[in-house]
């Protein structure tokens, strides 16, 4: 009885490390569908001069998959522009996405200047921001398969420990 | 759409202001010609008895900044064209008027960098207000005309009707550049404007007018505010063409008219015929048809 609770633990323990893996590459994949997005917004800016309600509106219907519940949420949230700025709405709709730490900051100051000046600006504005996440992503990936495995062993590790301590 | 436009005009002001200004009576809601945002001053609405404020407090920079956001919907790249112009138009024929401090280059208006005052345009359909009038315009065909009177004399109230009654059995082209007329949104007008309108909205008027000639046959061409030499460009172009013509212009007679060099050339050449002079009294606005033409 007591191996198989033993078994249990360390079994828990790696589904633990499992999932905080997926949990990571569920982050970066909706990092890269928001950096798709960005290049959609940029074209529709840039060459249709879209408002962007209907940018959103776009995006959160046939947008990339994992990025469209943000644009779904600036919709819903649009409405409220004149008690909120855009900006405040954008970062809004932004802390309810989990992304790799470090996405924030450059999706924030891209949300201070959308909408504000004209299609050229804000084009340098969108480059800037996916420039930042892409290398973002990038630095994610490399170091994703080193991180997954170190997750899975002190995951696997800390369950045996305790597992053997319980014994 | 009655009342709509002040309900639309409303829903752009930061939510206190929106909120003083939809607790004003129904009665003055009603009549509300333009509601009126000045940085540094309570907001006011336009009666045509004058102003009345209608705010507990003062408007500041970061008000009249919400205001402009809400009504290009946070997309300056798409309004910017119109705002260099110094207007917004609104969805529902709301025109938001900007003033402050203007950004140029090299002779062309950048921007509008620090606003000081906006005007809130509220548009009112006067269904019926022409009936009068439209008979004798029409006694012998249709001609040429100008509609005139001093600015927020009731011209584009007065032109929204004349190209409804118009439209009813002709197929009348409306340049409608400002979104006022029709007060078109996505396309769409959402005032009657009769059914053999077509509506050109956004376009300048030479540009439109060309596109209209071409593209849709007109037999009436409706625009909104002779305004400067390029819109008399587009009348002239537009004169040549076997089309009749109906537009506004800013002008409280046709003998102040004749004053102005814009419009002096243009009666010289004898396009228009006929000219409304609309006056506005006690009991509403009267329409005086005159000749043009010695």
């Amino acid at each position: 009885m007591r191996a198989l609770l033993c078994l249990v633990i360390a079994a828990a323990s790696a589904a633990l490390g499992l999932a905080l893996n997926r949990e990571q590459s569920a982050k970066l994949r909706r990092l890269d569908a928001l950096i798709a997005s960005l290049d959609t917004l940029r074209a529709e800016i840039s060459g249709r001069l879209t408002p962007l309600p209907d940018c959103a509106e776009q995006l959160a219907h046939g947008g990339p998959a994992e990025a469209r519940g943000f644009y779904a949420c600036l919709c819903a949230a649009l409405p409220a522009l004149g008690e909120l700025e855009f900006a405040q709405i954008w970062s809004a709709c932004l802390a309810e996405l989990e992304l790799p730490s470090g996405a924030l900051g450059p999706l924030e100051d891209l949300g201070r200047s959308l909408g504000r000046f004209d299609a050229a600006a804000q084009c340098v504005a969108l480059e800037r921001c996916t420039a930042s996440l892409s290398g973002l992503s990038r630095a994610c990936r490399a170091g994703a398969a080193q991180l997954a495995r170190l997750r899975l062993g002190l995951a696997l590790s800390a369950g045996l420990l305790l597992a053997v301590t319980l014994y | 759409m009655k009342g709509q436009g002040f309900k639309i005009a409303a829903a752009l002001l930061p939510g206190d202001i929106r909120a003083a200004a939809l607790a004003l009576p129904e009665r003055v809601r009603a009549r509300a010609e333009e509601l009126r945002l000045r940085a540094g001053r309570r907001g006011s609405v336009l009666l045509p008895e004058g102003e009345r404020p209608f705010t507990a407090r003062e408007l500041d920079v970061r008000d009249l900044e919400s205001v402009l956001e809400t009504a290009t919907r946070a997309s300056a790249h798409t309004a910017l064209e119109s705002v260099r112009a110094g207007f917004v138009a609104v969805g529902g024929g709301v025109r938001l008027g900007l003033s402050g401090v203007v950004a140029e280059s090299e002779g062309r208006v950048l921007a509008i960098r620090r606003l000081g005052s906006m005007a809130l345009r509220i548009p009112h359909e006067a269904r019926g207000c022409a009936d009068a009038l439209f008979p004798a315009l029409c006694e012998g065909g249709f001609r040429d005309t100008l509609l005139l009177s001093t600015p927020g004399g009731g011209k584009t109230t007065l032109l929204r009707e004349l190209v409804r009654l118009l439209g009813g059995s002709r197929r009348v082209a409306l340049l409608d550049e400002r979104g006022e007329v029709a007060g078109a949104f996505d396309g769409l007008p959402r005032f009657e404007i009769g059914e053999r309108t077509d509506v050109l909205t956004g376009a300048d008027k030479r540009r439109g007018a060309m596109m209209m000639l071409r593209a849709m046959n007109p037999e009436v061409l409706a625009m909104d505010e002779i305004t400067d030499a390029a819109d008399v460009e587009a009348v002239r172009l537009a004169a040549g063409c076997g089309v009749r013509l109906l537009a506004t212009a800013h002008a409280a007679s046709a003998a102040e008219l004749k004053r102005r060099p814009l419009y002096r050339a243009l009666l010289a050449e004898g396009i228009f015929e006929r000219a409304v002079e609309i006056a506005r009294g006690e009991g509403g606005r009267s329409y005086a048809l005159r000749e043009l033409r010695a």
